[in-house]
């Protein structure tokens, strides 16, 4: 007799404890209905079973002209707080170190095909992410995923993320050796471990095969792993923590230099203690190790992850795995064949799918084949296609990459034609992999509750217009790595691109333009080696053209074969800033409302949808003329970064977080001094004690970092402190001028 | 069943441009111009063969999609009503939102210009592998009710009605053509006198 339902369908082929686990959460669904559990606690717990919410699902939507309810059958009920049961939400697939099978593709192509809107999207954490499932349908989803052993479990949530790796780990010409059975055992330990359940918030670990590429991009991660070999042979890792991008980017420190693979795992749990014992819990806004690290600095924790070891009782699966790990994590399934095909024969287009999608392996005569995902985004049927070539071709493995793509590893080369064409035939063989076609993009307004500005519409923009001269661009620009982000929560990686963007917006009159803040000169290589920084603000529908201008001064000005970075450091941000100028201008309304709109989205911009509303409101000159000079004070901080003068660049981040905070306070207060102290204190009681300055999400965050920054001035701020310092200023200048949308769009703003 | 859709197909594809129907989409949301709980417009145009632009809704979603290499006006319904407990009648409600929608955009006074669609064909899928997988066994014990409800709306003879795929991975479905077909606005009329009656 059939099974009526997925969970007498499946069973026996769940994993045990997975599909216990499911059970529980489907009955707290019960409980929550009944409201027996708490809306914080049922969040909490949703999310860290990896159903996240999503944009609108507080029950409200802006059209343009006005906010609307939107009236879901469930009434009352809530899945969290402000969060409407019934509102449409993300799920997060974990896929360690981005490793696939085909089993495992067409189950989650079944699963976006019947919960989700049929799209599977890569994320630039090598997870898979299906949208608009109602939370009713997650624990079948759960289920089928279970059954193949895949699990959302810790994709979100306060715990150990997705642990990512580098694509080509066993078949890259530069790995010391393959990373994926030990990021595959670290996640197998960690899933669920009692030490990682009391974080204050998410921990991302990373692995790299080498120093040198950008595959891992480990120095961004709370936890960083480069696979090294010791001068005995041994294999180990060298250790950085402490890293992250988010709202204010830090560069891991070395933990240790050389940690014996015998290591990995003991040292992580006493990382893990020691983050749960001493890391922030109140302000989350502070919570993520790197706050942490900062704090103590790396050699005092450093000394507290190795005192913490000492006291840990031993654990067989410490080392267990070791001797598990195969010769060769992954095999090919056939042998390696020249390619011997004439010029005349090849498929058409086969050459320039080459020349970008292809990297010969250090094995001879096997090939890794890029799949550039646009946007990251693949159908259900697409997957299905993928999963009868990767059976045929490759055997079972294919991998997610932080840029968005798949991989199909150990390709023969004699198959790579045949491939092309099979490829061509699901909609998979677009060229351009690794270029600046290759644009990467959060979510940003389509879907992202914390998006301001449409990420996803402005990457879909650059790429229609890319695409239509790809062909006649010179090769340095070819090269270019362009990344953006719906907000300043970094989730698109913008400060590691050559080109980067972060959403933002400005009042203009009485209507508010999307911008995006232009971040200049990151590096991807080398694991994401250093950040860039902004460079100013600019509107939205004027970025493709900030985009020519910059690529045509590029190429028009570098010396020899200098790259994109070097050149944007040795023009100067000065020098940046003044180029940008000309396209910070906003046309007027009636001139030009289209500046007034985001990209692939009719309605007339608004953050109301981030949760407060807007109407039509008077701008506050006095403001926007004080917030403008706090932004310059700002920018010449970055100068005196760039000059090497830290103290200075520290001191003037400061002053202009001073600056905008007067700018606020005089919206209320016309008296206000220049007097540091006057202006914090007065602030303090007017804006941050009163929660006018606080936004839905961040909260008292911003406004936390002036009070931190002048109570504590450094001592003698290096060179990662300054840069830290000015982040925190641009987040706080960007936060006076929300703050001030907000209250002068508010009948109680402005005036009181 | 977890999700059943149809879909027409356009008269002439280069009368579609993905662009123009966001904004309309959009409209509908603000307008309510179509049944049901509308959520938010997403846009897929980038993806090959791919959804194309999606207007969510709670109980189902419309589109116009590209899966079929050629664009066609798809409503798919996500939830079940508790009034339609037959099969044939939730083929009959799906069929006739895809019905409405179509027409609703075919009506749109979009500057782009009018689009058509063509009535003689139907493909209608159900994507629930717990209930209805993709077997020869299944598709012959459906298929009546998929015919039943092509013939009661559009009160003419289904010519064939064929199974779409025989690969089990994929949904299961029917694409139905109709002799002598009546036009998209007459089908309308049709089933909106029917709902009054």
């Amino acid at each position: 007799m059939s099974a009526s339902n997925w969970k007498d369908a499946l069973q026996g082929l769940m994993p045990d404890k997975l599909a216990h686990e499911i059970d529980i959460f489907q009955a707290q669904f019960e409980l929550k209905r009944q409201g027996k559990i708490e809306d914080k606690v049922f969040a909490e717990t949703r999310l860290r079973r990896g159903a996240y919410g999503q944009r609108y699902d507080n029950g409200q939507r802006h059209d343009g002209k006005q906010t609307r309810p939107l009236n879901f059958p469930c009434g009352d009920l809530t899945k969290g707080p402000d969060t409407v049961w019934d509102a449409p939400g993300m799920v997060r697939i974990k896929i360690p170190y981005g490793g696939m099978t085909p089993d495992r593709l067409e189950v989650m192509a079944d699963c976006a095909e019947e919960y989700s809107d049929g799209i599977l999207h890569v994320t630039t954490r090598q997870d898979i992410q299906l949208h608009f499932v109602h939370i009713d349908d997650t624990p079948d989803m759960m289920r089928r995923l279970a059954s193949v052993n895949i699990t959302t479990r810790e994709a979100c949530g306060n715990s150990i993320r997705n642990i990512t790796g580098c694509p080509l780990a066993g078949v890259c010409k530069t790995e010391s050796f393959d990373i994926s059975p030990y990021a595959k055992a670290m996640m197998e330990f960690l899933l669920g471990h009692p030490d990682v359940q009391d974080f204050g918030r998410k921990f991302k670990p990373a692995f790299s095969g080498c120093d040198d590429e950008a595959c891992g991009l480990v120095w961004m991660h709370d936890a960083g792993y480069v696979a090294k070999v010791n001068a005995e042979g041994q294999r180990g890792f060298k250790v950085v923590v402490g890293g992250g991008l988010g709202a204010v980017p830090h560069q891991a420190k070395v933990l240790s230099e050389f940690t014996p693979a015998e290591e990995l795992l003991p040292q992580i749990q006493a990382i893990s203690r020691v983050f749960a014992r001493l890391g922030e819990k109140k302000n989350r806004n502070r919570a993520r190790i790197k706050f942490l690290v900062a704090k103590l600095g790396i050699d005092e924790f450093r000394r507290l992850v190795e005192e913490e070891r000492k006291t840990l009782p031993h654990d067989d699966r410490w080392t267990a795995f070791l001797k598990d790990i195969p010769d060769h994590f992954t095999k090919p399934l056939k042998d390696a064949v020249e390619l011997t095909i004439s010029a005349k024969d090849k498929p058409e287009g086969f050459d320039e799918w080459a020349s970008t999608n292809l990297y010969k392996q250090r094995q001879d005569g096997y090939y890794v084949v890029t799949i550039a995902l646009p946007l990251g985004d693949f159908t259900s049927q697409q997957a299905r296609g993928l999963a009868d070539v990767v059976r045929k071709y490759v055997g079972e493995d294919v991998r997610t990459t932080v840029e968005q793509n798949l991989v199909l590893r150990w390709v023969s080369e004699a198959d790579l034609p045949k491939i092309y064409n099979e490829l061509q035939a699901i909609g998979l063989a677009q060229g351009g992999a690794n270029t600046i076609l290759d644009l990467v993009a959060c979510p940003g307004t389509d879907t992202c509750k914390l998006g301001i500005a449409a990420s996803r519409g402005l990457a879909g923009e650059l790429r229609t217009r890319l695409l239509g001269k790809y062909g006649e661009l010179p090769e340095p620009i070819k090269k270019l790595h362009i990344k953006m982000s719906g907000c300043f929560n970094s989730c698109g990686q913008h400060h590691v691109a050559d080109i980067g963007f972060y959403g933002n917006s400005r009042k203009i009159g009485n209507h508010t333009v999307p911008h995006f803040q232009v971040v200049l000169g990151g590096q991807w290589e080398h694991n994401a080696g250093s950040y860039g920084l902004a460079c100013g603000s600019v509107p939205s529908k004027a970025i493709p053209a900030v985009i020519d201008m910059l690529t045509e001064g590029y190429l028009k000005n570098r010396q020899d074969d200098e790259r994109f970075g070097a050149y944007i450091d040795r023009l100067g941000k000065k020098q940046v800033r003044e180029l940008l100028k000309p396209f910070m201008e906003v046309p007027d309304y009636t001139e030009d409302p289209s500046y007034y709109t985001d990209w692939g989205d009719p309605r007339e911009f608004t953050i109301g949808d981030m949760g407060v509303g807007e109407c039509a409101g008077e701008i506050v000159s006095v403001f926007s003329m004080e917030a403008s000079k706090a932004e310059s004070i700002a920018f010449d901080a970055q100068i005196e970064l760039e000059e090497g003068s830290f103290a200075k660049a520290d001191e003037l981040a400061y002053k202009a977080m001073v600056k905008a905070a007067q700018a606020l306070v005089r919206t209320q207060f016309q008296d206000i001094t220049d007097d540091p102290d006057d202006i914090v204190a007065q602030f303090r009681s007017r804006f941050y004690d009163t929660e006018l300055f606080f936004d839905k999400y961040a909260k008292g965050k911003f406004a936390e970092m002036l009070f931190n920054r002048h109570d504590n001035p450094p001592a003698s701020p290096d060179k990662d402190q300054a840069h830290h310092q000015i982040e925190e200023a641009q987040l706080f200048i960007e936060a006076c001028y929300a703050c001030d949308m907000r209250l002068s769009a508010s009948p109680i703003g402005g005036g009181v | 069943m977890q999700r059943i859709s149809a879909k027409l197909y356009v008269e002439d594809s280069s009368a579609v441009t993905p662009t123009a129907i966001i904004p309309v989409f959009h409209r509908w949301i603000s307008d309510g111009a179509v049944e049901g709980l509308l959520i938010d417009v997403a846009d897929y145009k980038h993806v090959p063969e791919g959804p194309g632009i999606m207007l969510i809704g709670h109980e189902g979603d419309y589109s116009v999609e590209y899966t079929d290499g050629v664009p066609a006006f798809r409503y798919e319904r996500k939830r079940d009503r508790p009034s339609e407990s037959e099969l044939r009648e939730q083929i009959h409600q799906v069929l006739r939102l895809t019905l409405i929608g179509a027409n609703t955009l075919a009506e749109n006074p979009d500057p782009h210009g009018p689009i058509g669609f063509r009535t003689d064909e139907v493909v209608v899928s159900i994507a629930d592998r717990l209930r209805a997988p993709n077997t020869a066994e299944n598709f012959e014990s459906i298929k009546h009710e998929v015919e039943a409800a092509v013939a009661e709306i559009y009160g003419a003879v289904v010519e064939t009605i064929e199974r779409i795929s025989e690969d089990a991975r994929v949904p299961l479905g029917f694409r139905v053509r109709i002799d002598k077909a009546p036009a998209l606005k007459e089908l309308v009329g049709r089933v909106q006198t029917a709902a009054a009656s």
